[in-house]
């Protein structure tokens, strides 16, 4: 067992390949943050339908299975496409602190992030591979040629907190 | 006859000298009755002298007439009351001896109706010379107070010494105050006072608009709130709390999650029975060495 990491060390290592738990704590939140989307907009159906046919009472839509699955295969491919492209960070990865970037260290676009959502969600068991990878990839990363960092986002953040500090410390 | 010279002498004794008595007094020893007669009459003699008198030194005249008159009739009256006296001594010493008892007894009722008489005149004498007394006053009061100069007196009497003699601690001293002030209701008094009225006058008379803006001109409200920010060292908080709350805690999250990759990295290069398993990132690169840009496609 090696010493933790220290939160000096944790900033050396912005811009790294990230681990299989990071990326899997990411892709947890932002299975939470779709299925709370998902039954918020469940439950926003419901009420425009009440509210155009109230004679009928409430209740929640109850869709078929394979339609539920289908909505909630759309709204994530939807969701992941929007997250990616651009900055590269879902909610989820961005909490862990990740960013997906293409292989030589650029933003994703649209084209490559959608095509990387739908094998996301249409292929997940395919994250494994970061197990085996010595390069931390999925399977989709080495198919899509992208790759997932370390990167707070908030590294400009913790100095100017720091030097706050020392000018405080300095002002008594 | 008799009682006219009488009355002639005796009013040439008041207009003349009215000293001699002696000799007014003799000749109505004969005779008890004139004197009565003569005492009636000095006084209108002399109110007549007086009102005849020429003038100038008319005043001081009237007066020594008044004088002369009145003492004049004071020894009329008792020349004849001492006249009357030995009258009825001698009759009484007739009675006794009893040579003529009827005239001794009409001269003893003559007598004493004479006697009558001259009580009478006195009164009468007294009070005529009282109204002469006063007319004369009368007229000499004003002449005298017209002279005066009462402002003069006035100004020479020294009140600051009147005030010095008058003891003020003996005067409150004497009064009960608790007496007065039990006597005052103050209820009323306060009943009548409108004091909503006294009280909006009073506010109209204040500006209090000016007086705000002076006490805010002269608190200099910024400095205040600059230095009791600086006491807050509510940036500080704020700084402290954000980076507390959300950065330390989401970077100590993020740590976590460091080291868990590397456990985990480190625990497959073990069961793939890889190299580098030992702080090697999977990519075979140091930890804390650079950064895996190469990673290939």
């Amino acid at each position: 067992m090696t010493a933790g990491v220290r939160p000096e060390e944790a900033r050396a290592l912005q811009g790294q390949v990230a681990g299989f738990v990071t990326r899997l704590a990411a892709n947890i939140i932002d299975m939470v943050v779709l299925a709370i989307t998902w039954v918020g907009l469940i439950a926003f159906i419901g009420l425009v339908r009440f509210i155009a046919h109230p004679l009928k009472g409430w209740h929640l839509p109850a869709p078929p299975t394979w339609e539920s699955g289908l909505s909630i295969m759309v709204l994530a491919i939807l969701y992941l496409t929007i997250g990616w492209s651009g900055t590269g960070r879902s909610v989820g990865k961005r909490m862990a602190g990740l960013r997906v970037q293409t292989s030589t260290s650029h933003d994703l676009k649209s084209g490559r992030a959608l095509s990387r959502a739908i094998l996301y969600v249409v292929f997940p068991i395919g994250f494994l591979w970061v197990l085996i990878s010595r390069k931390n990839k999925s399977l989709w990363d080495i198919v899509l040629a992208t790759t997932v960092t370390y990167d707070w986002g908030l590294r400009p953040a913790p100095p100017r907190v720091a030097a706050a500090r020392e000018e405080s410390a300095r002002e008594r | 006859m008799v009682l006219g010279a009488i009355g002639r002498g005796l009013l040439r004794l008041g207009s003349e000298d009215p000293d001699p008595p002696a000799h007014a007094g003799d000749p109505p020893a004969d005779a008890g009755d004139p004197p009565a007669d003569a005492g009636n009459r000095p006084a209108g003699t002399a109110s007549g002298d007086g009102a005849a008198a020429p003038g100038g030194n008319m005043g001081l005249l009237t007066l020594a007439v008044v004088g002369v008159g009145a003492e004049v009739t004071r020894r009329a009256v008792r020349v004849a009351t001492a006249a009357a006296d030995a009258a009825e001594h001698g009759a009484t010493i007739l009675m006794e001896h009893r040579p003529v008892p009827d005239s001794v007894q009409r001269l003893r009722g003559g007598v004493r109706t004479w006697g009558e008489r001259g009580q009478e005149a006195l009164h009468e004498g007294g009070s005529a010379a009282v109204d002469l007394g006063l007319n004369v006053v009368s007229t000499v009061v004003p002449a005298v107070t017209s002279r005066l100069d009462i402002d003069a007196i006035v100004e020479q009497v020294d009140i600051g010494r009147i005030i010095d003699r008058v003891d003020l601690n003996e005067i409150v001293s004497r009064l009960d105050l608790n007496a007065i002030a039990d006597r005052i209701d103050i209820e009323r008094i306060v009943q009548r006072l409108d004091l909503a009225a006294i009280a909006s006058s009073v506010l109209d008379q204040l500006d209090l608009t000016s007086i705000t803006q002076s006490v805010i001109e002269q608190l200099d409200l910024t400095d205040i709130a600059r230095r009791v920010m600086d006491e807050l060292e509510l940036g500080e908080l704020i700084r402290e709390s954000s980076s507390t709350v959300t950065v330390e805690a989401v970077d100590a999250l993020r740590v976590g999650g460091m080291n868990a990759d590397r456990f985990v990295a480190q625990l497959m290069n073990r069961i793939l029975l890889r190299r580098g398993g030992d702080g090697h990132a999977p990519d075979g690169s140091e930890v804390t060495g650079e950064p895996p840009g190469g990673t290939g496609p």
